[in-house]
């Protein structure tokens, strides 16, 4: 089941064409990672998932359903761009937003109040935002996100500008949503997060979606049959048929096979060498040369 | 329609609990107050005690000047040489001098002191003076008094009256004139101040980015609508405190200074004064133009007025501060073209009260650009005088009807663009764009 599908989405800004027939599924319960470099039409996408503008063509579903103003109050969006009423205290500040996606006064007290707590910031409530330091405020924008128990929640570069003890608290807040239920797309152009948090991705450059699939895959799929290995003894390379040596020396090895080799073909030649192997790995390419390699040929 | 709601309060309540809304609301009223009262206290402070020596070389005034107004006069039969030396000793404030007439038409009389009399003593002195000299010459030339108060009372003041009605009542241009200048300058005002709130408000909400949170929620039209209202209903409480406050306080006013305010009102009666005293019979015609007002009705069409010139302007103040960038220069230079309409408004409407019928009174109170501060300044000349706002005032409000609900869609469509974006300077160019898009 998919909690979001896009069919076919353009949307132009002037003479600037933001989004290109862009199509992808977001199954239900996933962490689902939009990846792309800056001004690839991401952020247009999400305001497009979110209904703040209009697609010039295509379908957006949610849950199934053609996009509805009942839905706002089913998604929790932070936007990269963020800000709050500087001039407003925390509590009040959240009870508002909290309203505003539809839950009553008493609901959204107890809410904000919980998460308060759970934050162990519960006495910020009567904190002016002004008076808040930048990742103090990520905390409570966070906050607003999620208060209304989204079904979806979307997370435009959620980290940025936190430092890296709030990143891990706000990650973990976010595993945990995920293990309720809630699923997540989370855009960003750092990759190193993607893969550690996403389960799906899909990948956007120049309006376009040039990659989408399970990291898993993707990374499987753009492998080059790498292999390190960590041994002992005196390895002559020379007899090795098949295999590029990338990187040689302090009992580590490099290579990599062009002929399609299985990595149990590798492992034996290497026993056949005399070598005592300590260590062997399949080396997958991460995303982020993925990345680059997919946007430098798009 | 509930979230509308949640924005108009908190747009309203944020502001209202300012302590800068306290300050203005609060010291204004009684920065008025104080005005009037240090008015008052500086027209009475120069009424200290005086006793003052009167030098009469001919004789002809001894014992014939009234005491008033503080001023107490004694008599002393010696030379002035003598009393300048002694005047201060003998407990005397000041010397009055009058030399013998020489020729009756121009009387120079002399007041000697070390300090200054204040305007109010050396008027009610010279008139004391006339009356008496005035005395002086009936006698002398044998002039029947009853007579000559005959001549000397002749009234005449031009009565303007209207062709075709009733009962023909009075028509007081004056009175027209003042409350129409009174009304039209209070919703000029309104527009200005609110309107640029408005827009202060909006462009916040951009620059510090809530926006785009708040925008995931409610419609961009629902949060521009809310904010313009929200921001009305703040100037309307802080219109109804000052009300409120204006009346209580110059009660307060009227119980603390009564006898200050009863020795001014003895002083503007005063037949002594009578050159000086306005004139009773055109006070009763003010007081009755200004009865013949429909005060009901009036503040009705202001408040119609109030809330379409407000909803009008309200929503291009937000449309310009929708498009606000970082650059506080070129954002002034946009909303002057919102502020050049309202700023013309009050020159044509100036111009209007001296000429409520001409057609530019006409034109401009029907535009809607203009409307919201014209008519109301016509309308305080009562539709007795201006028959024709029984036709024009409909379609003045029809027009404004028409006018602000063009507005506020054309600027619902600037906003929604240009609050999402950042960092890029705005240009009129582009909010055409953004109307067709």
């Amino acid at each position: 089941m998919n909690i979001l599908e896009l069919e076919h989405i353009n949307k132009t800004y002037g003479k600037h064409q933001a989004n290109r027939d862009i199509s992808f599924v977001v199954p239900k319960g996933s962490i689902y990672g939009m990846l792309g470099p800056n001004g690839a039409g991401k952020s247009t996408m999400i305001r497009i998932i979110t209904n703040i503008i209009a697609a010039d063509s295509g379908v957006v579903r949610f849950n199934g359903e053609v996009f509805k103003e009942q839905h706002h109050q089913l998604i929790g969006y932070m936007p990269e761009e963020r800000g709050l009423y500087k001039k407003m205290m925390v509590g009040e500040q959240l009870v508002y937003l909290g309203r505003l996606k539809g839950l009553s006064k008493a609901e959204a007290t107890k809410k904000v109040k919980d998460w308060l707590e759970k934050l162990h910031i519960a006495d910020w409530w009567s904190k002016k935002i002004e008076d808040l330091s930048k990742g103090m405020q990520q905390k409570v924008q966070f906050i607003a996100t999620t208060l209304h128990d989204p079904m979806l929640l979307i997370l435009d570069e959620p980290f940025s500008g936190l430092d890296p003890v709030n990143s891990n608290l706000i990650k973990d807040e976010i595993f945990e949503l995920q293990r309720k239920g809630t699923t997540i797309i989370f855009s960003t152009h750092r990759m190193e997060q993607v893969e550690e948090i996403c389960e799906e991705i899909v990948l956007i450059n120049n309006g376009q979606n040039i990659l989408q699939g399970h990291v898993k895959e993707i990374r499987q799929r753009f492998k080059e049959n790498k292999y390190q290995v960590l041994y002992n003894g005196d390895a002559s390379l020379s007899a090795l048929n098949g295999y590029d040596v990338e990187e040689q020396g302090n009992g580590k090895l490099i290579l990599k096979a062009t002929q399609g080799q299985s990595p149990n073909q590798l492992l034996r030649a290497l026993l056949d060498q005399g070598l005592e192997i300590h260590h062997f790995n399949e080396i997958l390419p991460s995303i982020n040369e993925i990345f680059i390699r997919q946007v430098q040929a798009s | 329609m509930n979230k509308i709601w949640l924005i108009i309060q908190r747009e309203y309540w944020t502001r209202v609990r300012k302590k800068s809304f306290l300050l203005t609301t609060i010291l204004a009223p009684l920065g008025m107050v104080l005005f009037f009262a240090v008015s008052i206290l500086v027209a009475v402070s120069g009424q200290t005690d005086r006793k003052i020596v009167v030098i009469d070389d001919s004789g002809l005034y001894t014992n014939k000047l009234e005491d008033k107004n503080n001023l107490y006069f004694k008599y002393a039969d010696t030379t002035l040489a003598y009393m300048n030396e002694v005047y201060k000793n003998q407990g005397y404030d000041g010397i009055l001098y009058i030399p013998a007439p020489k020729n009756w038409q121009t009387i120079r009389p002399e007041y000697r002191s070390d300090g200054p009399l204040g305007s109010n003593a050396k008027e009610h002195i010279a008139r004391q003076l006339e009356k008496v000299t005035r005395n002086i010459l009936i006698e002398k030339e044998n002039v029947d008094k009853t007579s000559l108060e005959k001549i000397n009372n002749i009234d005449v003041s031009l009565a303007e009256k209207i062709i075709g009605q009733e009962d023909e009542k009075e028509a007081s241009a004056e009175v027209g004139m003042v409350m129409g200048y009174i009304l039209g300058f209070a919703i000029y005002i309104i527009l200005l101040v609110y309107g640029t709130m408005v827009m202060k408000g909006v462009a916040e909400e951009k620059t510090s980015k809530v926006v785009e949170i708040i925008i995931s929620s409610v419609k961009p039209f629902q949060l521009m609508m809310g904010k313009i209202i929200g921001v009305g209903m703040v100037g309307l409480t802080q219109f109804l405190i000052w009300g409120v406050m204006i009346v209580v306080l110059q009660l307060v006013l009227v119980f603390a200074f009564a006898d200050q305010l009863a020795e001014l009102q003895a002083l503007a009666n005063d037949p002594a004064l009578a050159g000086n005293a306005p004139d009773q019979a055109k006070i009763a015609g003010y007081v009755a133009a200004f009865q013949q007002i429909n005060l009901v009705q009036l503040f009705f069409i202001f408040l119609f007025y109030f809330f379409g010139g407000y909803l009008l302007y309200g929503s291009l103040y937000a449309a310009i501060g929708s498009a606000a960038g970082d650059d506080v220069d070129s954002n002034n230079s946009l909303s002057f073209i919102v502020t050049i309409p309202i700023i013309l408004s009050i020159t044509i409407m100036t111009a209007v009260v001296r000429d409520p019928s001409s057609t530019m009174a006409t034109f401009s109170s029907i535009f809607p650009l203009t409307s919201p501060v014209v008519m109301p300044a016509r309308l305080g000349f009562g539709f007795d005088s201006l028959p024709e706002l029984y036709w024009q005032l409909p379609l003045s409000m029809v027009c404004l009807v028409l006018g602000f609900t063009f507005t506020t869609w054309v600027a619902g469509r600037i906003y929604r663009t240009g609050i999402l974006l950042q960092g890029k300077k705005i240009t009129l160019k582009d909010m055409g764009m953004w109307l067709k898009g």
